[in-house]
């Protein structure tokens, strides 16, 4: 059954207590599915003049808006709510069918608040119906901003047009512009920036190249709310054009976070994030990346491209390196330091870290163990030789810390710390995302590094000069 | 407009609550009478403190008119449905309440509108409401007691609390809760 005829179900009774019950319960119902990430309090009154039906507030913000149930906009006029509520900025929704007279309505203009919503239950039903997992992010964005942010008086018909966002996905045209004027019209100013500026990347990652994409990018900033990104991420990222715009992307990830994304994880799940990720490799950091077994195992799956791309599965993203998998995470709780204590020896891990620049290496002799930091050398890889080769003794290595450059734009450099127990890499400070990968890959990795081919899967093609970023030594004594 | 402001006036004292009325919510207004017939008021609901139901009858007029005569019906048709739900021994308690913007029965004393003798001589006016029964004493004092009168003023809307205060109040009184 649709709302309208669950709601019509739900009033037909004449016992008062079974009616509010019913009516606030299907009301309620709706709109925590219209914003999933709305918190709707019930406030136990029913159509009071002065105290609404409920309370919608969004975790970790400050705002709320309050929703009065009205029997038609008949009675919203009648009453005068619009005036009388107007400090409260609520959404008066109407429970009859009846279309708004808004001629009549507009009557009280001049009393009106510029952020009441006076709407009804079939405009409700339109947008909840406009949205849902293989819609456009628009349609998805302008109901999920409807409660919290949209204004004015939208009855069913306003409704339908406010959902015809194909048009507005090609701003430029007619239809669009004046699409694009009915949302500035209809919603607060920050949610209709919202919507048209994610009108406007969808228009670029569809449409330009270029200058006119370089240009049209540029033109847009601020960061991307999460509500944004749960909508038009998963969405870009299975259009074929949008995905194969690395500018695109690039410009994407000026405007969130890698956090931002592992945030949304639950919605990117399964989908190749890999344009996001290459896109943004030396840019976003993380703290976390493990090298595990991939699951299911390629032999087992016979599908030997089935994972080679990053995707969130499980809610960890991951790219397969062979039959291994690597992990990489900026919360902590996604990834786990196997319990194990095996380590490399030094000679082993003596190529791969060819070129690293070493801030600290734990070494353990079958006589004596020695953990050589740089606190006074810049690199310790001389001080580790000198150790290894004059003492006689075979000396594994359980940890071992690459300086790298700092991520992004921030100067100076960061501490890698490769645990070849745990099969853990750890950034506390962060990392870039080039610089994780390309260190599990390559170092704690050891065994069998990745090829250069395997590199391109997993930082991407063009970025192919694999190995950490190299802090830079200019007067390093310590070389080797 | 008057039914508006009369329920906006009540709800705003926090101890009343008027969820419906006779344009969308009928069955929730009607009373039966011992006649059979039915009356249907403006708006109806209870008093929070006790859900105590209550009916009103809303008149926005400018001059005394015919209200008197309406009123005087009004009481026999609060009498006439107390005494069905007494003899079905389900008795709510129902309060009555008429209000307006004009006063009216000038040829009484204001007081006089709400009593035993007003309520009685209202029954005997329309007998049709009590059909082969004479009126009960008792019954007649309780329904009394239950007749609200008031006189709104519109002006009065000025004095009212806004929407937030009252939403502070409630928040505060929790009148709502003790009813739940």
């Amino acid at each position: 059954m649709t709302f309208t005829e669950t709601l019509r179900t739900a009033m037909d009774t004449t016992d008062p207590r079974a009616y509010i019950e019913r009516v606030k319960s299907v009301v309620a119902s709706e709109l925590r599915r219209l914003d999933v990430s709305a918190k709707v309090a019930d406030t136990q009154y029913f159509n009071h003049s002065a105290v609404p039906d409920f309370v919608v507030t969004w975790p970790s913000e400050r705002g709320e808006r309050r929703i009065f149930l009205r029997d038609s906009y008949e009675s919203i006029e009648a009453s005068d709510d619009e005036r009388y509520l107007a400090k409260i900025e609520p959404v008066l929704l109407s429970l009859d069918e009846a279309a708004l007279d808004l001629d009549r309505m507009s009557s009280h203009q001049v009393h009106r608040s510029a952020r009441t919503l006076v709407t009804d239950v079939e405009a409700i039903e339109v947008i909840g119906k406009s949205a849902g997992p293989d819609s456009s992010p628009l349609a998805n964005l302008v109901r999920a901003n409807f409660i919290r942010g949209a204004k004015g008086h939208i009855d069913q018909g306003r409704a339908v047009a406010l959902i015809d966002t194909p048009a507005l996905e090609t701003p430029t045209e007619s239809r669009g512009q004046a699409l694009q004027a009915l949302i500035v019209d209809s919603f607060f100013e920050d949610a209709a920036a919202r919507i048209t500026r994610t009108a406007r990347l969808i228009d670029l990652a569809l449409h330009a190249t270029g200058d006119a994409l370089r240009e049209g990018l540029g033109s847009i900033g601020g960061k991307l709310s999460p509500a944004e990104l749960r909508y038009l991420l998963p969405w870009l990222l299975t259009q074929r054009e949008a995905a194969q715009n690395d500018a695109f992307w690039r410009h994407v990830g000026t405007l969130m976070t890698f956090d931002d994304m592992e945030r949304i994880r639950d919605d990117l799940s399964g989908l190749d994030v890999s344009p996001l990720i290459y896109a943004n490799a030396d840019r976003w950091e993380a703290k976390w990346a493990y090298l595990g077994l991939a699951t299911p195992s390629l032999e087992e799956s016979g599908d030997l491209d089935q994972h080679r791309f990053w995707s969130f599965e499980g809610g960890r993203l991951g790219v397969d390196l062979g039959a291994q998998r690597i992990l990489l995470a900026q919360n902590g709780q996604l990834v786990k330091a196997r319990d194990g204590s095996s380590s490399a020896t030094w000679d082993a891990i003596r190529g791969p870290l060819a070129g690293q620049r070493l801030a600290s290496v734990a070494l353990h002799g079958i006589r004596r163990s020695v953990t050589v930091n740089a606190e006074q050398s810049p690199d310790v890889r001389g001080d580790v030789d000198d150790v290894t080769e004059s003492l006689e003794d075979q000396y594994f290595v359980s940890h071992v810390a690459v300086r790298t450059l700092a991520p992004g734009d921030t100067e100076g450099t960061t501490d890698v710390r490769v645990d070849f127990g745990g099969s853990i890499v750890h950034a506390p400070a962060g990392a870039s995302l080039r610089d994780l990968a390309t260190i599990t890959a390559r170092i704690l990795n050891y065994r069998d590094p990745a090829s250069p081919e395997q590199m391109v899967t997993i930082i991407g093609a063009g970025r192919t000069e694999f190995g950490p970023t190299e802090a830079p030594r200019p007067s390093d004594p310590g070389e080797v | 407009m008057a039914a508006a402001l009369t329920k906006r006036w009540l709800e705003s004292t926090t101890y009343i609550e008027l969820p419906w009325n006779a344009y969308k919510h009928g069955p929730m207004c009607t009373v039966h009478c011992l006649d059979g017939s039915t009356k249907t008021f403006d708006l109806s609901g209870l008093f929070l403190d006790d859900q105590t139901p209550l009916m009103v009858e809303s008149k926005g007029v400018q001059g005394a008119q015919g209200q008197y005569g309406e009123y005087r019906k009004f009481l026999a048709i609060a009498y006439s449905s107390t005494v069905r739900e007494i003899d079905a021994r389900l008795d709510s308690k129902r309060q009555f309440i008429w209000a307006t913007t004009h006063p009216f029965g000038f040829s009484k004393e204001w007081a006089q509108l709400e009593t035993y003798t007003a309520v009685r001589e209202a029954v005997e006016e329309f007998p049709e409401l009590l059909p082969d029964r004479e009126p009960d004493e008792d019954i007649l004092r309780t329904v009394a007691q239950r007749i609200w009168l008031i006189v709104l003023n519109r002006k009065q809307e000025r004095v009212l609390l806004t929407p937030e205060e009252v939403g502070q109040v409630h928040t505060l009184l929790k009148r709502k809760e003790s009813s739940l």
